[in-house]
């Protein structure tokens, strides 16, 4: 039996699974009438603002979290919906099938108005130490131990390669160089870069399966702990 | 693309690289939006990105040192143990023999790259990008400090964690020298200045863009 991790909801506001147990990918999202949720909306009929923020606080959650972090974020998901609220009741929505798009504009100028304000807070701040953080998203301390118990597996992958396929993924993933430079310079086809991404992707995945196997326990103390 | 359409996992990789075309972009963003299944895969497929970054690090870091290139030219010419056994000693021999007319690697200036770092005062343009894993070898301006025999240096990255730090003495000049003996990834990093009392107090912070 696979060692799975507890229901918990995650700062990402989605209830999480574990990796290995994603079998069946759900149906994808129906279309959506805007035109309907608009005009209710402006309405100001309780349902419309409920059904607005039934169907996009995941996802603004979701973006809101992933570009700044855990801090602070059921304010910004709120102060976004007021913002999107306010600007269809005065109006500005011209075309309510571009409500998506308005969405995701006004999530974007949040974000990038929290970086310019951690800025300036940096450069006022400089005799402080510390200061705001930029991204909060990598000091989750479940995400870090996520990426260092991978990174343990891939690296013993990685240490197996040969030489020059590992040099391929040192250049896209580390050095972040463009897959055609990759291909001129190393001399592959588009299709061997993918199929060298799907092997290694495919050695990590059976090593993971491996070592989940063998400790499992470990995984469901460890989970067990994070949550406490 | 339509917003509906569920997101193949090379799409995530390519967004959380942030490769993927600007008008691909909005679509995929729309659909995640909506999409719960999507939102935990492109989280998946964030951590396994980081976690490739950290490892391939690894990797490099414990392979570019000159022992680990030179065990691998070893390996590759001689095969017996017997025979490695011996050239281990012989060549043991003549490094000792060799080494104390070496010159040192750390004041050699071919290996680094050079940047002159001075403080942000407001207005100031930030320093141009530096190309990632070189070889850094830092002059921070001391203008309108107090000078010190030690200073501690620490350089954090964007989440304000360190990833390297020491102590560098101070030879009397209006820049410090400080040679990076890590190789940092690509991002936004911040090298503080901070003198060696027990409370370390901060004196100057200078940014550090890496790409």
């Amino acid at each position: 039996m696979l060692a799975t991790h507890d229901d918990t909801t995650n700062s990402y506001g989605n209830s999480e699974d574990d990796l290995s147990t994603i079998i069946e990918t759900p149906p994808a999202p129906m279309d959506l009438n805007l035109q309907d949720l608009v005009d209710r909306i402006r309405a100001e009929d309780p349902s419309g603002m409920e059904d607005l923020y039934r169907i996009f606080s995941k996802g603004v959650r979701f973006y809101l979290c992933r570009q700044l972090g855990a801090q602070e974020l059921e304010d910004k998901v709120h102060d976004t919906f007021v913002i999107v609220v306010q600007a269809v009741r005065r109006g500005d929505l011209r075309e309510p099938d571009r409500l998506m798009g308005f969405i995701r504009t006004v999530v974007r100028r949040q974000v990038a108005a929290h970086i310019d304000v951690a800025i300036q807070s940096r450069r006022e701040y400089l005799g402080l130490e510390g200061g705001p953080s930029l991204v909060d998203s990598s000091s989750d301390p479940e995400e870090n131990f996520i990426i260092q118990q991978k990174a343990e597996l891939m690296e013993k992958v990685l240490g197996g390669m040969p030489k020059r396929d590992r040099e391929i993924l040192t250049r896209f993933y580390l050095d972040e160089q463009p897959q055609d430079q990759i291909c001129r310079e190393m001399r592959l086809s588009e299709t061997q870069f993918r199929l060298l991404k799907s092997r290694a992707k495919s050695r990590f995945g059976e090593l993971g399966k491996k070592k989940l196997f063998r400790k499992p326990i470990q995984s469901v103390f460890v989970r067990k702990s994070a949550s406490a | 693309m339509s917003y509906l359409d569920h997101l193949h996992e090379e799409t995530l990789e390519a967004y959380v690289m942030g490769n993927l075309p600007e008008q691909e972009i909005n679509s995929l963003e729309d659909h995640l939006l909506l999409c719960e299944h999507c939102q935990l895969q492109t989280r998946h497929v964030e951590l396994d990105w980081k976690a490739k970054r950290l490892a391939l690090q690894r990797v490099r870091d414990s392979r570019g040192t000159p022992m680990a290139s030179l065990w691998q030219v070893w390996e590759g010419m001689f095969g017996s143990p017997a025979k490695k056994a011996g050239w281990v000693m012989a060549c043991a021999a003549a490094a000792i023999a060799v080494f104390p007319y070496l010159p040192s690697a750390q004041e050699s200036n071919l290996a680094y790259r050079n940047i002159e770092l001075s403080a942000m005062r407001g207005g100031e343009e930030l320093p141009a990008p530096v190309q990632s894993n070189e070889r850094l070898r830092l002059h921070l301006d001391l203008t309108e400090l107090d000078k010190l025999s030690v200073y501690h240096v620490v350089v954090v990255d964007a989440s304000g964690d360190p990833v390297w730090q020491a102590d560098q003495p101070n030879r009397g000049e209006e820049k410090l020298d400080v040679t990076i003996s890590k190789r940092l990834v690509a991002g936004s990093y911040w090298v503080r200045l901070m003198d060696t009392a027990a409370n370390r107090r901060l004196l100057r912070e200078y940014p550090l863009p890496l790409r």
